[in-house]
């Protein structure tokens, strides 16, 4: 339990300490003789260093001590060369590579190749050799695994595991079992034991020693379950760094709902109507401070992302022979942290497609973030080759994406759209350049997963611009709510183009399909109720429409009632429902009653697939 | 000593352990959201939280019964998530090897033990074997 709570801490700590080493490391690369900057490093290293050992992570320890090593040599030599730099940069990866291994409990992978690669090392390795035996030796030999069944008759199996552990731990160390000591000593009660033993016996005489408990019914030697056992999502809103003048705010808050609650139970006692009047209205006040701090909470600015963006140009550039400089500007913009850290990914797809696809030798790579009402608006711009909307038309032609006619007669800005089709991507297709470049699709998906819209922009031989619209927050957010079979529904505002409604006669069938014209465009119509499986309602006029986006394309989706807009609280559903598509979440209204977040987007990924 | 929460699914007796339970409540209304499982009824709006109901009749296979709505809701290490059944009886408690028989009892699913209490089956129900299953539908409904 506790020791959770330590590594837990530990990753926290070590995993800022990489993020300081990496963005040291990029501004030394262009001042190498920055003095306070190589002292930084070394103090990150050092730390790290420290708290690894104090955790028993060996391999950790001992690359952290290596870099430490290395920086104080480079300390004394007052400089730091661009070779070296790409090197302790490869460092700080294979320790975010080690701090995985740590989270996911899995044992540290070696550093031995890497801390060899070192051109210094011979010497270095030569002074420390006695250290790094002694780490050696308290993690040779992985141990073997042990599965212990236990007689389903069996009323406590905790404290009979206990009495198991304590009889292997005779034959050797018990280097960790599954439930662990401490979950049977708190009464975990499976029937089942999973012991890793580190022991020179063989498995027959192991076998032989736990054969004389005889409400052991099965006793087996499984191999490593190593790559079954799922990784841990890399999660990072586990624990929240809070400045302690926003706690005392916290506290003083907490302190005036205190009175006001007393204020109020008294104006009742005494049907104080003004009282209570008063009470009510201070309550209001101090629900909606509080509703403020605590967003406050979980707000946290791009900046973070910055370092890991310029990392990316920095690494690409340099493999890639070109000369590319980043502008950031607007990394104070506060978002969700949800957001943020969904946004990590595709915003380094973006910047890798810039400079795979966009720039040719040199050019500027400008990543934008600004305020938009109750949005964000994040954007990133190169000013590349641009993206030529002939050769996606050729492209969309080629594997029949839409129809024909249709591609045909499509504008620039609306052809550009089609690069996030599903399908469409294998980037090789628009530019030339060979690219590991993912499909933006993906991009695509990804931002709208945290809720918002993206749009490409681009003009051949200028540049190409993407432009996302945030939400600032993913628990309160503006939604549009609809009624379709009976049931209230809520979309995102941000996914919401626009509402209409339309009279039946605008409808256009094309084959099967119903399509309505839409400013200069044939949309096709959905309707919401065979989307939901619901029974067809009766039929509607005027027809209420909701212009939005599904798989990158904008459709009309008939609702049986636009009820209107308001701002809400959105609670995830507990896991494992929180997986289930179509559904990101519901609120619940100041009368009651559940409206569900449709996600439109989600539901149609799951018809597909 | 354990305390068992016995509750109808039919004609069946089934039961939870008690510490297992937070609440019983009825009549709420289930709210159903999109693309959910079949076995998942729906949402209930428990206490301002969002609480999704497992239709225990509709897992074991049972014939729908409309003797009234009984929701147990179990403890937030559970999920927190609501099991919809037919009836609710009075907790019972059991001296362990006393008046309690266990058996063996594989060849059906969602049962961890049968306990003979005073001539009446009690089959204890599998909240991990429900979780396994729920997770599985989830991802499915999902991924």
């Amino acid at each position: 339990m506790d020791i959770d709570k330590f590594r837990e801490m530990f990753l926290i700590e070590a995993a800022e300490h990489l993020q300081s080493m990496s963005e040291l490391l990029l501004q030394l690369d262009s001042d190498p003789v920055d003095q306070d900057g190589i002292d930084a490093l070394f103090r990150d290293a050092h730390s790290i260093k420290g708290m690894a050992a104090t955790m028993e992570h060996p391999e950790t320890t001992r690359l952290a001590h290596h870099l430490e090593d290395h920086l104080a040599d480079c300390r004394q030599a007052g400089r730091i060369s661009g070779f070296e730099i790409d090197w302790l940069l490869e460092a700080v990866d294979l320790l975010e590579l080690l701090l995985d291994d740590i989270r996911n409990e899995r044992s540290e992978r070696s550093v031995d190749s890497f801390i060899s690669s070192n051109p210094k090392s011979p010497e270095l390795s030569a002074c420390s050799g006695e250290e790094i035996a002694a780490v050696a030796l308290s993690v040779s030999g992985q141990g073997q695994l042990i599965q212990l069944q236990l007689q389903e008759t069996v009323v406590t199996p905790g404290p009979r595991f206990l009495v198991l552990l304590n009889t292997l731990a005779t034959l050797g160390p018990v280097l960790e079992s599954t439930p662990s000591m401490d979950d049977l000593l708190q009464g975990d009660c499976s029937h089942q034991l999973l012991v890793r033993l580190e022991s020179d016996l063989p498995q027959q005489q192991i076998h032989q020693q736990l054969q004389q408990y005889s409400e052991l019914k099965l006793i087996t030697f499984p191999d490593e379950p190593e790559q079954a056992r799922p990784a841990k999502k890399r999660s990072m809103d586990k624990t929240v760094r809070v400045s302690t003048e926003l706690l005392d705010h916290f506290i003083n808050l907490t302190g005036e709902l205190i009175t006001n609650r007393y204020q109020l139970q008294n104006a009742l006692k005494e049907s104080n109507w003004q009282d209570l009047n008063e009470g009510v209205g201070q309550l209001a006040r101090l629900v909606k401070n509080l509703h403020h701090q605590v967003l406050q909470v979980r707000m946290v600015s791009l900046e973070s992302l910055a370092g890991r963006l310029s990392r990316t140009v920095h690494d690409l550039s340099r493999s890639q022979d070109k000369e590319i400089q980043l502008q950031i500007e607007g990394a104070d913009i506060e978002l969700d942290r949800a957001i943020v850290e969904g946004l990590t990914d595709p915003l380094i797809h973006m910047v890798r497609n810039a400079v795979d696809h966009g720039i040719e030798q040199q050019g500027t790579i400008s990543i934008k973030a600004w305020r938009e009402r109750d949005l964000v608006m994040v954007q990133v711009a190169d000013d590349g080759r641009g993206i030529d909307p002939e050769k996606i038309r050729q492209r969309a032609l080629e594997i029949g994406l839409t129809n024909p006619l249709q591609v045909r007669t499509l504008r620039n800005y609306d052809l550009l759209q089609l690069i996030c089709q599903p399908g469409f991507s294998t980037a090789e297709k628009i530019s030339e350049t060979s690219g590991r470049g993912v499909g933006m699709d993906v991009v695509k998906t990804a931002v709208e997963r945290v809720g918002g819209l993206l749009s490409i922009d681009s003009t051949p031989g200028e540049g190409t611009q993407i432009t996302l619209k945030l939400p600032l927050s993913l628990a309160i957010i503006r939604v549009l709510i609809i009624e379709s079979a009976g049931g209230s529904l809520a979309m995102p505002i941000a996914r919401v183009v626009q509402t209409i409604e339309i009279s039946p006669d605008e409808v256009q069938s094309s084959g099967k399909q119903l399509m309505i014209h839409y400013q200069d465009e044939l949309l096709p119509m959905l309707s919401l109720r065979k989307i939901l499986k619901a029974p067809k309602g009766e039929n509607l006029n005027p027809i209420p429409l909701v212009i939005t986006e599904v798989m990158g394309r904008k459709v009309g989706l008939v609702v049986d009632r636009l009820v209107g807009q308001r701002e809400v609280f959105v609670q995830r559903l507990p896991p494992p429902f929180d997986q289930i598509r179509g559904c990101s979440g519901g609120t619940i209204l100041g009368n009651g009653q559940i409206v569900f977040l449709l996600d439109l987007q989600t539901l149609f990924e799951r018809r597909q697939g | 000593m354990r305390q068992l929460l016995p509750f109808m699914i039919g004609y069946e007796t089934y039961a939870l352990e008690l510490v297992e339970v937070q609440e019983v409540v009825e009549n709420q209304k289930i709210y159903p959201f999109p693309g959910s499982p079949e076995i998942v009824a729906g949402s209930i709006n428990f206490h301002g939280r969002i609480i999704p109901v497992v239709d225990l009749v509709k897992l074991l296979n049972f014939p729908p019964d409309k003797r009234g709505q009984r929701l147990i809701v179990l403890t937030n290490q559970r999920g927190p998530v609501a099991l919809e059944v037919d009836q609710v009886q009075a907790v019972i408690n059991i001296e362990t090897g006393l008046d309690i028989q266990m058996e063996n009892y594989t060849e059906r699913s969602y049962i961890n033990e049968v306990i003979n209490w005073h001539g009446k089956m009690i089959s204890l129900f599998d909240l991990d074997q429900l979780q396994i299953k729920l997770e599985l539908l989830c991802t499915q409904a999902g991924g």
